[in-house]
């Protein structure tokens, strides 16, 4: 085992693994963590933190992490390369190792210019692929960035992000090869609602032998409303919404609109659970938690697989 | 005080379009302010920022004449004169100067009439507004 | 190139003060070249200084001079004659000039008009863009002559982030994507095998990361 975690468990047993995201608040209200972590508890294997999400402050990644754990949930910390040099990072990890983070989604970090402090430095030290490097040998060498020693080195399953739908589609997938030499042992991809593209994109991936490398987890997402859908389409980068799904939410109307949502997404779980090389999926409902249980429900993910 | 104020005024007058319709409007006897100090130039486009910028140093108000813009002998120049004049407007609402002092008109050769009709506005409309406060002292 | 842009006249007017007899010091090489501090722009300054002035009813007196270059000894001693009656200095040059007359005259008060942005060139006439960060350790051999640290928005070594949409940054539509003009140009030149190498950690302590720096030859040394 490389971190022991509950979601390399599942993943290496050959189980269908569901993780799910909780965004920390913009305050040091502890509450609204326990109260995310309550709704989601039983419901996904492990729960990514995001870490000041779209550059907005919000309670640390590995402080809502460790809180989790002492709620019997698993966390993913999440850790950007925007605003930590690799002596912060570093320093960070052995601290999230100590408090019991096995998991750890490593990012390149959304640009600070839509963020609340737009002034900002940033610091850009290492590059994601920089980072899941240092992760891997600080766990498998146990030396840090710089060579020295670690007596006690810090052990995450590693992860990354992969958006299979930004341009161009030959360099998305390059970057993945190149995640998985760096020495990730999973990856999460951008909010699938296109599925015949992203089962193009897995085409290529299985070309190159990845999904044999690393565990792939189909990003998903329930559609709140026709206007989300349409925003999403234009305005996030690497995102694809195709009309297909545009029209399934407009014809329902208003009122039906969120259930609508719901139903798309969990279509879209029992598609990609059927395409090659596909380990599991990670629901992202970000501001509405609560539909979670909803959808591993429906999709028939329930209950979460207990393995030693 | 006011009623007595002379504004001082600068033609820079293209060669193709402001000087021919200056020298039509003499001859025609339109009238336009006297005392209008009138600079010949090859094309609006050799006006540059700093001869606006010291003539208006030393006046009140500047005026460009230009050929209409598609009709410029040097295909853009009177374009890049009008950026430069935009270019003066902000500089002249840096500094609190009114930035109607300085204008750019586009006309025809050989129109007189709107010569002279446009410099009798841009005379009244600087009367108006006053003598010029960024001015040297005399 | 050093490219700048001049300050807001209004920040100008408040370092001048209550000054009566200042000198606008120019240079003739980069900032001339970008239309930020050269003589034309010396004049322009000086004009909207003296007019502002004058409205205030405070009027000024500006010499103006610009040498070929304000980052070289030689070339700023001939503003020597001039610093002396100034009571004030505004230089025009890139932060490089200022800190050249401060060197050089340091009995004199200079301060600067025009922001040093970037290193960079004229795209086209009236355009400026930034193309290298001095970082101290150059990688344009592996990235197709392309610099990552500055036309990625966040200086990755390792390809692009997930922001890029339509070949651009996602910081702004109107900013091409430094990696997809690396990868388009590695393209071009049967060359995409660089970006499989995964590019080791940046060692910055040859940038501004590793304090103030400075060259020294020996064999030049006189
Ligand atoms: S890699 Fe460094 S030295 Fe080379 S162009 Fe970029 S910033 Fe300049
Ligand atoms: S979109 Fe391109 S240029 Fe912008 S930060 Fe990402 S990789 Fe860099």
């Amino acid at each position: 085992m490389k971190s022991g975690s509950n979601l390399e468990k599942i993943l290496s047993a050959g189980k269908f693994a569901v993780t799910a995201e909780l965004g920390p608040p913009k305050s040091a209200d502890a509450e609204v963590v326990y109260k995310k972590a309550d709704i989601l508890k039983g419901c996904a294997d492990a729960v990514n933190i995001t870490d000041c999400q779209t550059a907005i402050v919000r309670m640390s990644s590995i402080a809502t992490a460790a809180m989790l754990i002492s709620k019997g949930l698993e966390p993913i910390a999440q850790m950007t390369c925007r605003d930590r040099n690799r002596i912060a990072i570093q320093s960070d990890l052995l601290g999230a190792s100590a408090l019991g983070v096995k998991n750890l989604l490593c990012l390149t970090g959304d640009h600070q210019k839509f963020g609340n402090h737009p002034q900002s430095k940033n610091v850009f030290d290492l590059d994601s692929i920089q980072l899941i490097k240092m992760v891997k040998d600080m766990r498998d060498e146990k030396v840090f960035q710089c060579g020295e020693e670690i007596k006690v080195e810090p052990r995450f399953f590693i992860g990354a992000a992969e958006s299979p739908f930004a341009d161009p589609v030959e360099l998305r997938v390059l970057m993945l090869a190149k995640k998985v030499t760096a020495g990730i042992d999973f990856v999460q991809t951008q909010i699938v609602y296109n599925v015949e593209k992203f089962a193009k994109w897995m085409e290529l991936v299985r070309e190159l032998g990845l999904d044999k490398k690393v565990y792939i987890l189909a990003g998903v997402a329930p559609l709140k409303s026709v206007g989300m859908a349409r925003y999403m389409k234009n305005n996030v980068p690497g995102m694809d919404v195709p009309d297909e799904v545009i029209n399934r939410m407009t014809a329902v109307g208003k009122e039906r609109a969120k259930e609508e949502g719901i139903n798309i997404c969990v279509d879209v779980i029992n598609q990609v659970k059927e395409i090659k090389g596909v380990a599991g999926v990670h629901v992202m409902a970000i501001e509405w938690e609560e539909v979670v249980p909803e959808i591993v429900e429906k999709a028939g993910l329930l209950p979460r697989p207990k393995i030693g | 005080m006011k009623r007595d104020f002379e504004p001082k005024i600068t033609a820079f007058c293209c060669e193709h379009s402001g000087l021919p319709s200056a020298d039509m409007a003499v001859e025609s006897e339109f009238v336009y302010p006297e005392g209008v100090n009138i600079i010949k130039i090859p094309c609006s486009g050799k006006v540059e920022a700093i001869h606006i910028m010291r003539a208006l140093e030393e006046g009140d108000g500047v005026a460009i004449f230009a050929c209409h813009k598609e009709a410029c002998q040097f295909l853009r120049g009177n374009l890049r004169t009008e950026a430069k004049v935009t270019y003066i407007s902000k500089i002249l609402r840096e500094i609190g100067i009114e930035k109607e002092r300085v204008q750019m008109y586009f006309l025809a050769p050989s129109n007189g009439v709107k010569f002279a009709r446009t410099l009798r506005v841009f005379y009244k409309n600087l009367k108006d507004l006053g003598p010029n406060a960024g001015r040297k002292e005399l | 190139m050093i490219i700048g842009e001049r300050k807001p006249i209004q920040e100008i007017l408040d370092m001048i003060g209550e000054h009566d007899k200042i000198l606008i010091a120019g240079c003739g090489t980069c900032v001339a070249i970008c239309m930020a501090g050269g003589d034309k722009e010396v004049s322009i300054l000086a004009s909207a200084i003296r007019m502002a002035r004058n409205r205030e009813g405070k009027p000024i007196e500006i010499q103006e001079h610009t040498p070929l270059r304000q980052c070289e000894w030689e070339f700023v001693d001939e503003l020597k004659d001039k610093i002396k009656v100034s009571d004030t200095v505004l230089s025009m040059a890139c932060g490089i000039g200022v800190q050249t007359l401060v060197e050089r005259y340091p009995e004199a008060v200079v301060y600067p008009a025009v922001n040093t942005t970037f290193l960079g060139l004229p795209e086209e006439q009236g355009v400026w863009s930034e193309r290298c960060g001095a970082c101290g350790n150059c990688v344009l051999d592996k990235t197709g002559g392309i610099c990552p640290i500055v036309r990625c928005s966040k200086s990755l070594l390792n390809g692009p982030c997930g922001g890029a949409q339509d070949g651009k940054c996602e910081i702004d539509p109107e900013v091409d994507c430094g990696w997809q003009l690396i990868y388009d140009r590695l393209k071009v030149l049967g060359k995409l095998d660089n970006l499989t190498k995964i590019s080791p950690a940046k060692d910055w302590s040859t940038g501004r990361d590793g304090g103030p720096r400075k060259i020294v030859r020996e064999d030049m040394k006189l």
